[in-house]
């Protein structure tokens, strides 16, 4: 008594859920439909909307509502679906796809994207982002660091002796008498003067670009330079050179993905455009130059033309 | 049958994924990730203090911001990115671009109004075309000529009158989506910090009260709001209110930060609420919460004063735009001018911290470009301009003055936009998080477009050599507090001492001074501002007006070249107050100023072989604005 009590309101629990009458719903138009179809309409005038239309819908409401549609909500977009495809089928017939610049454009877009898709579909395979990573190995993951020491000397306090007093600080650090007191012998530079592993994009951004590219070069080990930077003069103590760790494809996946499609998209479209258009013989036809009154502003107002009449540029706003 | 089957099937199982993917959403880690051995990304110092400043633009419109777009640029946010972080890029009038140094981060801020606007007409989008207004502005703009004109003018006009022109909320979505996917995209932490952010363009009357958004967070959060409009509302109260919602929210943080107060007709620090109301005590906490820096500088003028207000200022005279507000609807007065400029107003803030207990204008200083070609480059010689029509060409000197429509007074040409800026971080390491945490606590300062290092600390034990500490940083910060920071409670016969160390750009020209500016309430309530000159290049004296001195001038105009055989490469010192009273409440910020360089349009005078204009200067002293530190007295 008890277990078929329990038994019928499972039933009913089955029956009152929306999936399980959708499903026979769904099942019971899925078997009728071919007795009634070709009643219905002509073979040309069905209209199918698709799972891909529906997901796509389904999408396109996620994107705005960050949540999926409930049930009253999914029959509006289905509803939307249709209509639209009613109304281009009824504009089709009508040839209102001919001679329509928004179609035209709308249309050479949409090749575009097939274009550019080549690139963002076609999943390149892992060997050959691995060779792209192999060529590029500076561009991800961490790259070489440096373990230094730099002792600056500003030209404007040592004026005719900055090479000379250069020269002998590096002779007597390198001495060895263990006297070494940043405080008295590096002059002052919101910089540190020793620095842990650091990375030559860090080392440009600190000292610019000639110390970065001087650095590497120096002998390892003892005091060297004096190598030259836009604030003066250093002498430097390159400690340890740590050679970049080369990332694993699995780590940087993304990152070398984006740049490969980046560098091949330009190519691509402009390979895919280069074939097509050479199926073309092209002529122009000029208009008669244009009269003064069409690139007038409204009301005589200047906007920004220069004198020959280029640059147009009207409103700003920032 | 199957494949009807089938269909019924993939439905139910998208949807099923798509909760799921919403529920990984909205798993955000706590932390920022550290690299795979379990270290953060920094340069490994066993330091928590920032040992290097990080290089930035913190405003800057690509092809999604209606005017910039309209106007013509064609680069999109994905492309600033990429010149950003130093690729080279084609601009949109088909020339090679590139940064000799790249940036360390980058804010896109497109205008919310209209967002996507210019790529919606290009593409003729059908829910634009639907609504009458975008049909007619797709015509106009396919007509061009004075129909084009017209309607462009028209969308200008709408955000001054705030009357939307057409209901572009799909298309705000949409291409919010597109822009926090770019920054995601681009964002890699401790290599290249790419945030996401808007620009929330209100203009009452056309008077600017514009701000920029910057979230500290990613997609999963910033995805959850869409930008606030100035359609939704004009005034400021209402935008901090929905960056606390944003916050409330998401669990996420995000700032604005005003900027071009020079265009505001006075509104911007007006002394009272854009509803009329004088300020409060919430007032005043809420807007130095949610604005803790304000732009000093940029493309269309510097914002720190005018000789007007500071007439003992004798550097005061720099890349003025102080004729009119934004829209040119009128005239700027002499009595608006305080109420544009920030000196006058950090000054001001005192007055009402004093009053209220809390300081309105606490606004810590940044630099940014607010250039419309999706390229952030303010270097007086690499200079791409701030519109797509001021690129580089032998004719961009000579373009005439902007003007809104007929009736609207114009805005200064092209020749008078300063090559500017650069916002300057102090930061623990290349990161959203630890780039926006610098920002929110103040430890910024604003370039005009040079890379001058700046470090300042204060504190009551500074003493004479501090300055040249080789641990200079270290020891700073265990005994004073940094830019942005505050002081307070002096004990009897204490005085603040700041240290400054100030490098000059790496490929740039030497110093020629470092200046305190302090700006005080006294006894009985007025305000004051004094500059100190606290350190310079060579052997000068002041003479007996206390002025130093002028460094000279190395400038040669005909060939657009200097020499830096004046100056120095680096200047420091310890300086303690000398004026100091402890009752009264007080700001200090530090100004560093280049030796002359060649002007952006000295440059181009000379690579393109035009005529020097007379109605700009030859030659200009970049420099650097530090945000200040704050004295408060004990028990204020």
């Amino acid at each position: 008594m008890t277990v078929d009590l329990q038994k019928r309101s499972r039933v009913r629990a089955w029956l009152r859920e929306p999936l399980f009458q959708f499903t026979v719903l769904g099942g019971v138009l899925f078997l009728a439909w071919p007795l009634v179809a070709d009643r219905v309409a002509p073979p040309q005038n069905r209209i199918v909307i698709t799972a891909q239309q529906m997901q796509r819908a389904t999408d396109y409401f996620y994107q705005t509502h960050l949540r999926l549609p409930d049930p009253d909500e999914l029959q509006p977009l289905i509803e939307d679906e249709i209509q639209t495809e009613v109304e281009f089928r009824e504009g089709l017939a009508l040839g209102l796809d001919r001679d329509d610049e928004i179609i035209r454009r709308r249309i050479k877009q949409k090749l575009e994207f097939m274009t550019e898709d080549v690139i963002d579909q076609a999943k390149p395979s892992d060997a050959v982002l691995q060779a792209y990573l192999n060529d590029h190995r500076d561009q991800f993951g961490a790259g070489p660091q440096i373990v230094f020491s730099q002792i600056y000397l500003d030209p404007s306090r040592h004026g005719d002796h900055l090479a000379a007093d250069a020269d002998k600080l590096l002779a007597r650090l390198n001495a060895g008498d263990g006297r070494l007191d940043y405080g008295v012998d590096s002059d002052t530079l919101p910089v540190p003067n020793d620095f842990e592993a650091t990375a030559l994009p860090d080392v440009t951004a600190m000292f610019g670009t000639d110390f970065a590219a001087a650095l590497p070069k120096q002998p390892a080990g003892h005091w060297a330079g004096p190598i030259r930077s836009g604030y003066g003069l250093h002498l430097v103590l390159v400690r340890e050179i740590k050679p970049g760790k080369p990332p694993e494809l699995a780590e940087v996946r993304d990152q070398v993905l984006r740049e490969y499609q980046a560098e091949h998209r330009a190519v691509a479209n402009q390979e895919a455009y280069r074939k097509m258009r050479a199926k073309y013989a092209i002529s122009i036809q000029m208009p008669p130059p244009p009269s003064q009154d069409r690139y007038k502003p409204a009301n005589g107002a200047k906007v920004g033309l220069t004198d020959d009449g280029l640059a147009p540029t009207a409103a700003v706003s920032r | 049958m199957t494949k009807r089957f089938k269909s019924l099937l993939l439905l139910t199982a998208f949807s099923l994924a798509a909760i799921q993917s919403l529920q990984a959403e909205t798993n955000i880690p706590a932390k920022p990730p550290n690299t795979k051995d379990g270290q953060p990304y920094s340069i490994p110092t066993g330091k928590t203090h920032p040992i290097r400043v990080f290089w930035g633009d913190a405003h800057l419109h690509t092809d999604f911001s209606f005017d910039a777009g309209l106007m013509g640029t064609k680069l999109t946010p994905e492309d600033a990115f990429r010149f950003a972080r130093g690729d080279e890029v084609v601009s949109t009038t088909g020339q090679p671009a590139k940064l000799r140094r790249p940036l360390d981060f980058l804010v896109v801020t497109d205008h919310s109004n209209y967002l996507g606007l210019p790529i919606a007409l290009r593409e003729g989008d059908p829910g634009l075309l639907a609504d009458p207004n975008g049909k007619k502005l797709y015509d106009g703009q396919k007509a061009g000529g004075e129909a084009g004109f017209k309607l462009f003018a028209d969308i200008a006009n709408s955000l001054s009158t705030n009357k939307p022109m057409l209901d572009t909320s799909a298309l705000l979505k949409s291409t919010w989506a597109k822009s926090v996917a770019a920054a995601d995209k681009y964002n890699e932490p401790g290599r290249f910090t790419a945030f996401i952010g808007f620009e929330w363009t209100s203009m009452p009357g056309g008077n600017n009260l514009h701000h920029n958004v910057i979230f500290r967070d990613s997609g999963a959060r910033a995805l959850q709001v869409i930008p606030l409009t100035t359609f939704d509302s004009e005034d400021p109260e209402k935008l901090w209110a929905y960056l606390a919602d944003y916050e409330k929210k998401t669990g996420g943080q995000a700032i604005s930060i005003p900027h071009n107060s020079n265009l505001s007709g006075g509104l911007m620090f007006a002394d009272k609420t854009l509803g009329g109301k004088p300020f409060d005590r919430a007032y005043a906490e809420a807007r130095s919460k949610w604005e803790p820096v304000a732009e000093i500088t940029q493309t269309k003028g510097d914002s720190e004063t005018l000789p007007l207000l500071s007439p003992d200022d004798e550097f005061a005279n720099f890349e003025r735009w102080d004729k009119t507000n934004i829209a040119g609807t009128q005239d700027d007065t002499p009595e608006q001018q305080p109420h544009n400029y920030l000196r006058p107003t950090l000054t001001r803030g005192l007055k009402f911290a004093n009053e209220l207990g809390a300081n309105p204008y606490k606004y810590g200083l940044i630099g940014a470009s607010d250039n419309h070609t999706a390229l952030s480059m303010v270097a007086a010689d690499n200079f791409f301009g701030a519109l797509p029509h001021e690129e580089p060409s032998p004719t961009r000197l000579l373009n005439k003055p902007l003007s809104i429509a007929s009736g609207r007074k114009p805005l200064p040409p092209s020749s008078e936009m300063a090559s500017s800026g650069f916002a300057a971080v102090w930061a623990t390491e290349n990161t959203r998080e630890a780039i926006f945490d610098a920002i929110r606590r103040r430890e910024t300062y604003g370039t005009t477009g040079t890379r001058i290092t700046v470090r300042l600390f204060t504190g009551w034990d500074f003493k004479k050599g501090d300055a040249e500490r080789s641990d200079f940083a270290d020891y700073g910060y265990a005994h004073g507090v940094p830019m942005g920071g505050d002081l307070s409670g002096a004990h009897a016969g204490q005085k603040p001492t700041l240290v400054i160390q100030a490098a000059k750009d790496p490929d740039g020209g030497n110093l020629d001074r470092i200046q305190v500016i302090k700006g005080w309430v006294d006894a009985q309530g007025q305000t004051h501002e004094k500059i100190y000159d606290v350190a310079w290049s060579g052997d000068r004296k002041p003479g007996a007006d206390g002025k130093l001195p002028s460094v000279g001038n190395t400038v040669d105009v005909a060939n657009a070249t200097y020499s830096n055989s004046i100056g120095a490469p680096v200047l420091d010192t310890a300086w303690t107050d000398p004026d100091f009273k402890p009752a009264e409440r007080a700001y200090y910020y530090v100004r560093v100023l280049e030796i002359p360089t060649p002007r952006w349009t000295t440059y181009d005078s000379k690579r393109f072989g035009v005529e020097l204009l007379k109605t700009v200067p030859p030659s200009v002293a970049q420099r650097a604005y530090t945000s200040p530190v704050w004295y408060a007295p004990s028990g204020a």
